[in-house]
């Protein structure tokens, strides 16, 4: 929004008033975003930075505080739950969003209440989500209650010997190990400590998430299948093609610039997720589904160690730049044109 | 008789700014005037009751104040410091705020935030009142910067009396770690989790490794494994932490998604028997699950029943205050023996002054009461209570996180070494 505004005032400094109009917004974000991201980065560098005591001596090496964190256990397992959840998020919240979309647009009645229907989810805060599916998800009453009364947990032990309990949020463990195959491909990776593979208690969590946002991308896809022309479909409907071959070669292609504009907002909601796990299962057992948001507030709030804080909420910054701004340039580039 | 008072307040003032006495002096005859910015994370049910009775306390001994309760909900108090820390990097100062004693009022110090209250200890005679452990918890390089409300004891083990009498356990007077071995046992076999644990929020699973760690290696030890003065590889704490590993199989299946008020009731219910849980719970139980104290639930403590973990939240005064005369009026009221009744009755604590009649109070917080005054004190380290820096007490937090995954108490000790020697 402010890199399109940039390009246009650029272009027309010396003649256009609505220039002058706009400096102010902009001193405004300059300072508040940008000067604020280098103080941060500069607090990231300091040894022992505090709000009453503002010291801004370096560590030694300087960049001490970032080969700390790097080396944290807890940072480790935080960005190996970041990306798998950001993957796992993506994929089901996009997937599931196109389904609803197509299923929707379909519908011959009630239109209108089924898309405010699956709409609805993203309307709710992220902490009631939390608190809603920690209670599903619990091992104990929720949704392992249906499974038992339902027959199959019961069907599942005549087939595999132990009855279906899944533990959900509280299972310890860490599927598959690519610590080996890391620790060749990046520098340093022979100090990694967590266990990279994909912890099954961020399972649950990424059902949740993707439960509340999957209606954000339907509503995309919806604005996307709008816009197709009506023709098109007659034609293939003349040409015989199926309404699987319509979706498959037809409307889904054309919905592509949707789909991308979906993953770059849902991935930068996803690498910056605090409130839905903070409320549904904590930092989980042995940071299971711990994300840098969290390690961002405790360290700074509890710890009381800002630098650290700083430092990983620079790491966090770099992550969403990485997404957003060759989008950014993409779409500034298409306007441009 | 008010009316009166101020009457005797602004003829005093008048007179007083033409023999050219400052303001603060006269404060002091006649009661603090002026506003008093109070900054607290206390700001649901009991707690905020009690936070009036401290400002009913001030107003009434200074007729002129004017209290502004500032007051920032959540997270047991992360979001107020996230607050404060931002006011006081402004140089915007309250005249008194909450805070943990230990590393959290250390920070205060280090930053030369909090004022010395060594002189007030001395002139009105607190230091002859209160436990001097805890005192000390509060004090750097000989001089004390803040005073504690009430103090809530860390180490207490619940149990349901029902669950307990259906496996046919009885406890002793000391509970030791093989009383509990063997009383898990017996639950087991009566199909009844022996631990109530809710730790989706990890400070409680810590709370419980701290108190069976106290219990086993003893106070003293527990302080200098905390300062980096003992090796947290040391084969009584390794024996504490396979302890601790043990317990964890004891718990709910559930307690990974459950939070400490929901242990509680599943304490209440009998599902499981044993809960360890600062004396906050002891509210919980009575109030909210509506058990009796001795008739449904009963409470021991793992190891030396003399012991007495403790978790305070203290006020200090501001060292670039505006209203100086102001604050120090609010920290004298809450060290009124009769605002510590007052207060510690609404909150479910033990008064920070030993010298107070405790007679008004609960049965169990008598009990407490008399064991803070006689018994050995030890500042709790996972509620930042220790005289170290706040990051030891989320290394303990992190460690334990660890812990739960992969029982290794080596990596552990190895972790804690690190954190407290820093």
């Amino acid at each position: 929004m402010s890199t399109k505004s940039a390009g246009i005032s650029r272009r027309k400094l010396r003649v256009n008033p609505a220039a002058v109009a706009l400096a102010p917004s902009f001193i405004l974000v300059f300072i508040f975003v940008y000067v604020f991201i280098a103080y941060t980065i500069r607090i990231s560098l300091s040894k022992s930075w505090m709000p009453g005591l503002q010291n801004f001596d370096l560590p030694t090496p300087w960049y001490g505080t970032y080969h700390d964190l790097f080396t944290n256990f807890r940072f480790q397992a935080d960005l190996r739950n970041t990306v798998v959840f950001t993957v796992l998020f993506l994929i089901l919240a996009v997937v599931a969003g196109l389904f609803l979309a197509i299923a929707v647009s379909n519908m011959a009645k009630s239109k209108v209440f089924f898309r405010n229907l699956f709409l609805m989810p993203y309307a709710v805060s992220f902490i009631v989500t939390g608190v809603i599916w920690r209670w599903i998800f619990n091992p104990v009453s929720g949704v392992n209650l249906l499974l038992k009364y339902s027959g199959i947990s019961s069907l599942y032990e005549k087939v595999f010997g132990s009855p279906l309990k899944p533990q959900w949020m509280t299972s310890p463990e860490v599927f598959g190990n690519m610590n080996s195959l890391l620790s060749n491909v990046i520098p340093g990776g022979d100090s990694l400590q967590a266990q990279m593979g994909v912890p099954i208690a961020l399972l649950p969590v990424i059902f949740a998430a993707a439960w509340q946002l999957c209606g954000f991308a339907m509503a995309m896809f919806l604005a996307g299948l709008a816009s197709i022309p009506h023709e098109l479909r007659e034609a293939a409907a003349i040409d015989r093609a199926s309404g699987f071959r319509y979706y498959w070669s037809i409307a889904i292609p054309s919905l592509i610039p949707m789909a991308v504009t979906a993953t770059v907002i849902l991935t930068s909601t996803s690498l910056k997720i605090f409130d839905l796990i903070y409320a549904m299962s904590g930092s989980g057992i042995g940071f299971s589904t711990d994300m840098p948001g969290i390690y961002v507030y405790e360290s700074m709030y509890k710890a009381l160690r800002y630098p650290l804080g700083a430092a990983a909420s620079v790491v966090m910054l770099v992550l969403v730049s990485a997404v957003v701004l060759p989008y950014l340039v993409r779409f500034n580039k298409g306007t441009e044109e | 008789m008010l009316r009166k008072k101020k009457l005797i307040a602004s003829v005093a003032v008048i007179s007083a700014s033409l023999l050219g006495i400052s303001q603060a002096e006269v404060a002091s005859a006649a009661g603090a005037t002026g506003k008093v910015e109070v900054f607290s994370w206390w700001t649901s049910g009991s707690e905020s009751a009690a936070l009036n009775a401290i400002y009913a306390g001030t107003k009434k001994a200074n007729p002129g104040i004017e209290i502004v309760n500032a007051a920032v909900a959540g997270g047991a108090g992360t979001n107020a410091r996230q607050v404060l820390a931002t006011r006081l990097a402004a140089g915007d100062t309250p005249e008194s705020w909450q805070s943990h004693p230990g590393g959290d009022l250390k920070g205060y110090v280090d930053q030369s935030a909090a004022l010395d209250l060594t002189s007030l200890y001395k002139s009105e005679g607190w230091s002859k009142v209160v436990p001097k452990a805890l005192q000390d918890s509060m004090s750097y390089n000989g001089k004390v910067y803040s005073v504690l409300t009430g103090i809530h004891r860390a180490n207490t083990l619940w149990y349901n009396k029902a669950a307990l009498r259906k496996a046919g356990v009885t406890l002793p007077a000391v509970v030791t770690f093989a009383d509990l071995s063997a009383a898990a046992a017996k639950l087991q076999a009566k199909k009844i989790a022996p631990l109530c644990l809710g730790d989706k929020d990890i400070w409680t699973a810590a709370q419980l490794l701290e108190e069976t760690l106290v219990g086993e290696v003893g106070a003293a030890t527990f302080n200098n494994l905390v300062a980096g003065k003992a090796s947290w590889s040391d084969a009584k704490v390794q024996t504490a932490i396979s302890h601790f590993n043990t317990m964890l199989t004891w718990a709910n299946s559930d307690h990974k998604a459950l939070d400490w008020t929901g242990a509680v009731a599943a304490l209440a219910n009998g599902t499981c028997a044993f809960n360890v849980m600062g004396d906050w719970a002891y509210g919980e139980l009575q109030v909210k699950q509506g058990k009796k104290d001795g008739v449904d639930f009963g409470y021991a403590v793992i190891g030396d029943p003399k012991v007495f973990v403790t978790v305070g939240d203290s006020f200090v005064i501001g060292a670039k205050a505006a209203n100086k005369a102001g604050a120090e009026a609010f920290i004298k009221s809450i060290m009124d023996p009769k605002v510590q009744v007052a207060f510690n009755k609404l909150k479910g604590s033990v008064p920070y002054r030993t010298d107070v009649s405790t007679a008004s109070l609960g049965v169990y917080q008598r009990g407490a009461a008399k064991t803070l005054a006689t018994g050995t004190l030890v500042a709790s380290l996972v509620h930042g209570q220790q005289l170290v820096a706040a990051s030891v007490s989320q290394a303990f937090s992190d460690a334990t996180t660890v812990l739960e995954a992969n029982q290794d108490g080596k990596a552990f000790a190895k972790a804690m070494d690190a954190a407290a020697k820093a």
